[in-house]
């Protein structure tokens, strides 16, 4: 883990407008591996910043260094073939089919055949798009969505260690949009790019990125973790910018884990109706989680259900749909715990197993910090 | 395996398919079947028998001798009549054969099913190639001598065999054995119609046939084989019965309108000069398409050249906007005198009129202006994005040239070439006037003389040669364009 990109005193000046800096000074390190978000209002030369790095805008002064390397130094087609490149209107070849249009650079770079083909079913396989069926398609024939996807794919046809991504969902419905994302943070645990993505939506840049990169008027505002910007604005733009919410929109970066209340009060099921009864008085719950040998969640039972007739803890006991796993947000979490009108949610393991409760209080002292 | 079409996305799929394979939606009703499914090799032998049949009537074909010094086709020579006025028979006759042809659309629908029966066992084929090896392979040595004559039935056989071969490897003997059999068919009746086979034949004590039956045979054999070809560009059944009572239609209005007008009027004047007119037609195509060959080489790249440089673009559009608009008849006199010098040399050449070059540099002019416009506004509109995609992936200047602008932009360039087409054979025939040829001279003469059937005969066939130019140039549009852009949205 070395430092992959950085910025160094990076500025644009337009001909023709000299007393703009369209990029002023900017400076910036990425880590090997990260999502670095370039957000701000329009205008703000995010995309500008991200051009320069493939030199599709040639910077007046400073540089930019990949891996160690001045780009200016390089040559330019070489140095764009090197860079996994994927924009707001994915920018598909409609002339040629999917596999084509993947295998351009592989082609350009003198690929053989078989090994071309190999890569283009890994990518399609990767973009959750089977090989047999879109290689042959034609992008017309897809819907945003899955040209989206080819998009992505296309730009990581060589396994570039570095990606530029322009607004790359912006132009997908809000539903589809929030899949994608999803889907791509899965794809990149596994490929650790180095990617800068720009986009001007700040929940967009807060969720996708490792690091956030707010511009304003070409300069550099803040540089953080997304916990970071939320948590403490450098100033009063950044405040506006992240928006009033922007307490709510750290509950989206936190997961259930960090707010989780361990040891919850459960009894097996196999255990008698009176046990339960005891256990119940004995700690003063409300409610009882029930659980099977392996500890996996079944039901709950509340003291409504010990006036049910029944020798064990099983056939007494009520269905529930109060739980989540420990990996989801704590959006998730409250949104749940809101939508049901519950007093707290089981936390469940990947396994299913009952690894504790969610309160609303400890989300609460969690927020506050 | 009988063929049928996917109603979504025309591929070809298997009968009988519960859903494509292409594009893998279920097919509800196959409602289309291809009534050939025709493979490079079937289209190489019959384009080879084509070649020879059109040779045949060549002077340069291989088996024509000298007479008087001038070359003269194998079929003047097997006739042995080359004082009689030959136009007769090459003209008329043609015409006499397109009427024909729809009378034997029904007949070529029994071959078909021929063609399926041919399908199931290997007897019928190897029999009809018996036959027609007996009624082809004597006249090869008639024509070549006896060495000639043994290397060119090799030759043949070889051809033949290999095509067997193939077409039975591939499980399509009977396709093989149909075409194989229209050939011989051809080929054969050729012989029987004349003299020569007539005397052959009686010589060798085999079989005598009258040389009218002969004739109607060749060209009964002449529309089968058009009539496949035609065939081969249809794809559905529906296709062949549209076609079927279209001709039968034309055969009924043709008999009680346009026969009488043979007898008198333009097509009379069209029937008897049938010759000078494919002549001067061909002499009209030879100069719009060497015009339409020079305005692509150049207004291509210029208007490519253009898109670059937004003065260059501003001039080049303002030139060609004002050579548009120069009269043509002043255009064609303006270019005489600068080039009738160069055009000896280049008529010795070509072959066409002494007005040629004038004319064709003319219409390469006007050819210009829909060319580079065209090219340029299509460069322009292609989509930014997939520029910037191109750009930012590596792809050279070239590169984004040739992989994307070029291919995006080709229905668009293909339209101002349609367009040109079309302009440039109208205003062809002006250069009649400048000794071009080409076929406003039935124009240009008619008026002259006042004879309107002549100026008729001209105007209506220019027309069709517009409108079959440009029932071609909509076929090549549709070729290179890229299947992708096909795709509705």
């Amino acid at each position: 883990m070395g430092t992959m990109l950085s910025f160094k005193e990076v500025t644009k000046i337009y001909p023709g407008a000299e007393h703009i800096k369209a990029i002023n000074e900017l400076s910036f390190d990425l880590e090997d591996g990260e999502i670095c978000t370039l957000v701000g209002p329009s205008g703000c030369g995010k995309s500008t910043a991200m051009k320069m790095v493939n030199r599709l805008i040639p910077m007046t002064s400073g540089k930019i260094l990949i891996d160690g390397q001045n780009i200016d130094r390089l040559n330019t087609i070489e140095l764009r073939r090197g860079i996994g490149y994927v924009i707001q209107n994915i920018g598909l070849f409609p002339n040629m089919t999917i596999g084509e249009n993947i295998a351009i650079i592989p082609k350009m770079k003198g690929w053989d055949e078989g090994r071309i083909k190999e890569r283009v079913e890994t990518l399609l396989d990767i973009v959750n798009l089977p090989a047999e069926e879109y290689i042959d398609r034609y992008p017309r024939e897809l819907s945003g969505g899955q040209q989206q996807r080819i998009g992505v794919a296309r730009g990581m046809a060589i396994d570039p260690p570095v990606m530029l991504m322009d607004e790359p969902f912006g132009a997908i419905d809000p539903i589809n949009r929030d899949h994608l994302q999803n889907e791509f943070l899965k794809i990149q645990a596994k490929l650790k790019k180095t990617i800068v993505f720009v986009t001007h939506d700040i929940d967009e840049a807060i969720k996708m990125g490792d690091k956030v990169c707010l511009l304003k008027d070409g300069k550099l505002v803040q540089f953080a973790s997304p916990e970071k910007m939320l948590t403490e604005p450098a100033n009063d733009f950044v405040r506006d910018f992240v928006g009033g919410d922007r307490t709510l929109k750290r509950l989206n970066l936190l997961t259930i884990r960090t707010a989780i209340r361990p040891d919850p009060p459960v009894v097996l099921e196999t255990e008698k109706s009176a046990t339960a009864g005891t256990i119940m008085t004995e700690t003063g719950a409300k409610h009882l989680i029930t659980v099977d040998s392996e500890g996996r969640l079944t039901g709950y039972i509340d003291h409504e259900a010990l006036k049910k007739d029944g020798e064990t803890v099983e056939q007494i006991k009520c269905e529930t749909e109060a739980f989540l796993p420990d990996t989801s947000s704590l959006k998730d979490g409250l949104s749940e715990i809101f939508s049901h009108d519950l007093e707290f949610l089981i936390v469940l393991d990947d396994s299913k197993r009952v690894i504790g409760t969610l309160y609303t209080d400890d989300i609460k002292k969690i927020l506050r910090g | 395996m009988e063929i049928a079409i996917c109603p979504n996305c025309k591929k070809e799929i298997p009968e009988d398919s519960k859903s494509c394979s292409h594009c893998l939606k279920p097919i509800v009703s196959v409602k289309y079947k291809n009534v050939f499914s025709w493979q490079l090799s079937d289209k190489i032998f019959l384009f080879a028998a084509i070649i020879l049949l059109i040779g045949f009537f060549q002077p340069w074909f291989p088996g024509s001798i000298l007479y008087e010094d001038k070359p003269i086709s194998p079929y003047r020579m097997l006739l042995n009549i080359v004082d009689l006025d030959i136009d007769f028979l090459e003209s008329y006759n043609i015409l006499r054969m397109i009427i024909i042809v729809p009378i034997f659309s029904i007949l070529l629908y029994f071959m078909i099913y021929l063609r399926a029966s041919m399908q199931k066992t290997l007897f019928p084929s190897i029999f009809l190639f018996l036959i027609s090896c007996a009624s082809i392979l004597p006249f090869f040595f008639r024509i070549a001598g006896m060495t000639g004559g043994v290397l060119m039935s090799l030759v043949f056989l070889f051809c033949i065999i290999a095509y067997y071969r193939i077409s039975y490897m591939s499980g399509r003997l009977g396709y093989a054995s149909y075409f194989v059999l229209l050939i011989f068919m051809c080929l054969s009746v050729f012989i029987y119609q004349l003299d020569l086979g007539k005397e052959f034949y009686v010589n060798l004590e085999t079989i005598k046939v009258s040389q009218t039956y002969g004739f109607w045979l060749t060209w009964l054999t002449f529309g089968t084989l058009i009539f496949t070809i035609i065939l081969s560009f249809m794809k559905t059944v529906e296709d062949f019965w549209l076609m079927t009572f279209g001709v039968l239609l034309s055969l009924i209005a043709y008999n009680t309108f346009i026969h009488p007008l043979f007898v008198s009027g333009p097509f009379a004047f069209f029937a008897d000069n049938f010759s000078e007119v494919g002549i001067q037609a061909l002499t009209h195509i030879k100069i719009v398409f060497i015009a339409l060959a020079i305005a692509i080489a150049t207004g291509v790249p210029l208007g490519v050249y253009i898109t670059r440089n937004p003065v260059a673009a501003r001039i080049v559009l303002y030139i060609s906007s004002i050579l548009i608009t120069i009269p043509s008849i002043a255009m064609f006199g303006f270019m005489m005198p600068i080039l009738s010098s160069i055009d000896k040399s280049w008529d010795a050449v070509s072959g066409i009129g002494i007005g040629a070059v004038p004319a064709v540099l003319a219409l390469a002019l006007y050819s210009l202006l829909p060319i580079i416009r065209n090219t340029y506004i299509a460069l322009k509109n292609v989509d930014p994005a997939t520029i910037e995609a191109g750009r930012g992936m590596g792809m050279t200047p070239f590169q984004l040239l040739i992989k994307l602008q070029l291919p995006l932009s080709a229905p668009i360039i293909m339209a101002g070439v349609r367009t040109a087409v079309v302009m440039g054979i109208a205003i062809g025939a002006i250069a009649a006037y400048i000794g071009a040829g080409g076929l406003g001279i039935f124009v240009s003469q008619g008026l002259q003389m006042s004879t309107n059937d002549s100026v008729i005969a001209g105007a209506v066939s220019m027309s069709l040669l517009a409108i079959l130019a440009d029932i071609f140039l909509e076929q090549v549009e549709d070729w290179i364009t890229p299947a992708g852009l096909k795709i509705e949205r």
